[in-house]
């Protein structure tokens, strides 16, 4: 029961439905290139995020603009996820 | 400046003891603010580049006290130090919707994206882009008709305008004739080359401005790393449909040196430029088993041969992340501009490899050299079960794919190759050999190991499975 | 991206030994305008895909690839225009998203700045995006770069209902700012007089 209620509102990206929004709450993965890349990109903590689409590839929505992602990288993105629709 | 951007205090100072360990001798055109923040992101060049000074274990301790005493990557929070100030000048500077608005073809985008709508406008922009307009019309009717016009009015003229002022048969036979310098160099270039490259960037142009490349990006990422690419991959090797030579440039774009390595090979073995295509679809359209055998011969050497090189080339599989650009109404004169700049290039390199060709072919003639070499490769070409006529068109396309293609439209109008060979042809001669321009541009991205180890694949490769496909066509008796 | 975008190709530390290697197309020469005293040499940088390509043909008269995604510039090309009477060098470089480069292109555009005599960067940013891509402004800055703001794709931002104040922003960052559209050639002549204040205002010792 507690993972699974965990899961909901603190869950890697890879882990959510489409159309689910939510806050990023936290960037990790083993390979720092990656990290930067995000950021460099616009992807911050605190930024409200989108997922569009899961497949093929991971679509997400940051703010106002749209990365395609895949798997990996959306596994490294934390959400906390406010709204399903 | 009213903005001043501080970072949190242990980076401040980690800051104030770098910039004080930086001498005066840095040739930097950055301040020392700069290359201090850098270092504590260990940047890979400047750290290379500060190796050798007799303070840099200082600063690296520097930069390793200063991560020891933070919870989270210095990275992550000098980023996020800026994050916060940019944001908050951006709320300040901007009038902003309540509700986020978005643009009224949004719809478009997700038809394009959605895996169940996407894949048939993929295969329609396929169909009609690139089989209907480039194959069909480009290299079958424009071919056809300007190929056509020379044969029958140009040619002719020029042979007896020639022969007409010039005494001297060797010189006519520079000029005119079968090899000569305007009837086969400028004939290739003009007749057969130019409406099929022109129909393709055309479509091209059309593809980039519209923004649906980053699209289909995305939805071949899954298919791309199972051959060891990444979805960015997509890019440059529809590039080198339209020439290898821009595209093995533009593989620059990709992240990884093994990702680099591999779509270098394929666009070497497996990606024909836009002259081959056309003259191939062109050609084969009138014989649909014959261009499904060919279609499915060559990506299924696509797959198979990324899928092998993916498994060989070290490293680690390539990441995808891409920015998604709005969808926008390409302009006419944007469009035409970028065809007409890229057809200048374009004839810029070939018309003198053209012409310089039929030379070469001349003088090889003159003295007996052309002969030796095309009867050297006659049993290579009936080994392929290829009429032995066929060999100088391999010659051609040692120099150019596209001059290659050409001497194989050459090949089918006088009847010489048709149905089981026209195949063979097509996918020996599409696989074999990036042309010299290729080549250059593969010696100077990849290194001349990398691209000797691929050239002599290649040819290989090319080689031995012509022939065995000629030997499976006629185990499988299909007729065409 | 294109190969003939690199007719005028200003690495000076990588050798096109590939062209000379067969001789083809290598008419083109050369030039270095970097030793050239009265001249003043323009970057021009940022994200990928916001419009430097197209400002530059605008700004130069010549073209290079301008192409609706992420990536299309891979090398730096060199333009030359007189504004002011003077004559201005401009340089389109590949997109990058922050000082740190994340693929080889992205390096290009860095060294540039960093190792090059560049009299003056423009930053061209997307207005849809502003606070994102001001990130970059503010590594510039840090690095006392002699700069200048472009707010690009004006007419994109005001479609989802975005204004940016100009004046204001200016102000905040401490560097002039321009807002314009560059496919509809809004701001240009507004870019085109600020760059002339900036050639017009510096005596031409500085970074040389
Ligand atoms: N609507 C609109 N589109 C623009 C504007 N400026 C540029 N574009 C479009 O944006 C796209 C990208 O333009 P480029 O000039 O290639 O961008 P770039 O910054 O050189 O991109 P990279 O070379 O990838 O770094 C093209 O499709 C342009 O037509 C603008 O002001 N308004
Ligand atoms: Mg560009």
């Amino acid at each position: 029961m507690f993972t699974q209620s965990f899961s909901v509102y603190y869950s890697p990206l890879n882990f959510l439905a489409t159309k689910t929004q939510g806050v990023i709450t936290a960037i990790r993965n083993k390979d720092e290139q990656i990290v930067k890349k995000l950021l460099a990109m616009g992807v911050h903590t605190g930024m409200p995020i989108t997922l569009e689409q899961r497949f093929p590839a991971f679509v997400i929505r940051v703010g106002r603009t749209r990365i395609a992602i895949d798997k990996d990288i959306a596994n490294s993105i934390k959400v906390r996820v406010t709204t399903r629709s | 400046m009213s903005s001043q951007l501080l970072y949190p205090s242990p980076i401040e100072t980690a800051i104030s003891r770098i910039e004080s360990l930086l001498d005066d001798r840095l040739e930097n055109q950055i301040s020392r603010r700069s290359i201090a923040l850098l270092l504590l992101q260990k940047d890979p060049t400047l750290r290379s580049q500060l190796r050798q000074e007799p303070y840099f274990p200082e600063i690296e301790r520097i930069v390793s006290e200063t991560q020891a005493g933070m919870s989270e990557s210095l990275t992550f929070a000098i980023a996020e130090s800026r994050h916060q100030l940019a944001m908050a000048i951006e709320q300040d500077v901007t009038i902003q919707p309540q509700q986020q608005r978005t643009f009224k073809h949004e719809w478009l985008h997700q038809l394009t994206v959605h895996p169940v709508t996407g894949i048939p406008i993929l295969a329609l922009v396929l169909y009609f882009g690139v089989y209907q307009f480039v194959g069909v019309f480009g290299g079958g009717t424009l071919v056809d008709g300007i190929e056509g016009f020379f044969e029958s009015q140009i040619n002719p003229v020029v042979n007896s305008i020639v022969a007409a002022i010039v005494p001297w048969q060797v010189v006519r036979d520079l000029l005119a004739n079968d090899y000569g310098i305007i009837t086969l160099g400028i004939r290739y270039a003009v007749a057969i080359v130019l409406p099929i490259v022109t129909t393709f960037f055309l479509m091209f142009s059309l593809l980039e401005d519209s923004g649906y490349l980053p699209r289909l990006s995305l939805l071949m990422d899954r298919l791309f790393k199972t051959i060891g690419l990444s979805g960015r991959s997509i890019i440059p090797l529809i590039l080198g449909l339209g020439c290898g030579t821009m595209a093995t440039l533009v593989t620059r774009t990709l992240e990884s040196k093994r990702e680099r390595i591999i779509a270098t090979l394929l666009l070497a073995l497996t990606i024909p430029c836009s002259a081959q295509l056309g003259v191939i679809l062109g050609l084969l359209s009138q014989e649909p088993t014959a261009l499904l055998v060919w279609a499915t011969v060559m990506v299924a050497i696509f797959l198979g041969i990324g899928f092998l090189a993916g498994k060989m080339v070290p490293g680690n599989t390539a990441c995808f992340y891409m920015e998604i650009p709005p969808l926008r109404l390409p302009r006419l004169k944007a469009i035409l501009t970028k065809t007409y700049v890229r057809l200048k290039w374009y004839f810029g390199e070939i018309l003198p490899l053209f012409i310089f060709a039929s030379v070469l072919i001349w003088a090889g003639k003159l003295t007996g050299l052309f002969d030796l070499v095309v009867r050297r490769l006659e049993p290579v070409m009936l080994w392929l079960g290829l009429p032995k006529e066929a060999a100088p068109t391999f010659l051609y396309g040692f120099f150019r794919r596209d001059y290659g293609a050409a001497g194989m439209f050459d090949l089918h109008s006088s009847g010489i190759l048709a149905g089981q060979q026209l195949v063979v042809a097509a996918v020996t001669l599409t696989l074999f050999i990036p042309c010299i321009a290729q080549l250059q541009f593969m010696f100077k991205e990849r290194g001349i190991k990398n691209t000797l180890a691929i050239a002599s694949f290649v040819i290989l490769f090319a080689f031995s499975l012509g022939y065995m496909l000629n030997r499976l066509l006629t185990i499988m008796e299909l007729s065409f | 991206m294109d190969c003939h975008d690199c007719h005028q190709s200003c690495q000076p530390k990588r050798k096109n030994t590939g062209w000379k290697l067969f001789g083809f197309g290598s008419k083109r020469s050369v030039k270095n305008n970097f030793t050239h005293s009265s001249q003043t040499t323009i970057a021009l940088v940022g994200s990928p895909n916001v419009g430097k390509s197209l400002l530059f043909n605008l700004l130069t008269g010549t073209y290079v690839t301008v192409s609706n995604y992420p990536g299309t510039t891979v090398e730096v090309s060199k333009g030359n225009t007189v504004i002011a009477g003077k004559k201005v060098t401009f340089l389109d470089t590949p997109g990058m998203y922050s000082l740190i480069p994340i693929t080889e292109e992205e390096s290009v555009a860095r060294d540039l700045i960093m190792n090059e005599a560049v009299n003056l960067v423009i930053h061209v940013v997307d207005a849809k995006h502003l606070g994102r891509m001001l990130n970059l402004t503010l590594q510039l800055i840090e690095a006392q770069l002699p700069l200048l703001l472009v707010v690009n794709m004006i007419d994109e931002a005001q479609k989802l209902g975005i204004w940016v104040d100009e004046n204001q922003l200016a102000y905040q960052l401490g560097i002039p700012v321009v807002t314009m559209a560059a496919a509809q050639k809004v701001g240009l002549k507004k870019l085109i007089a600020k760059v002339a204040d900036y050639v017009q205002s510096t005596p031409l010792s500085v970074t040389y």
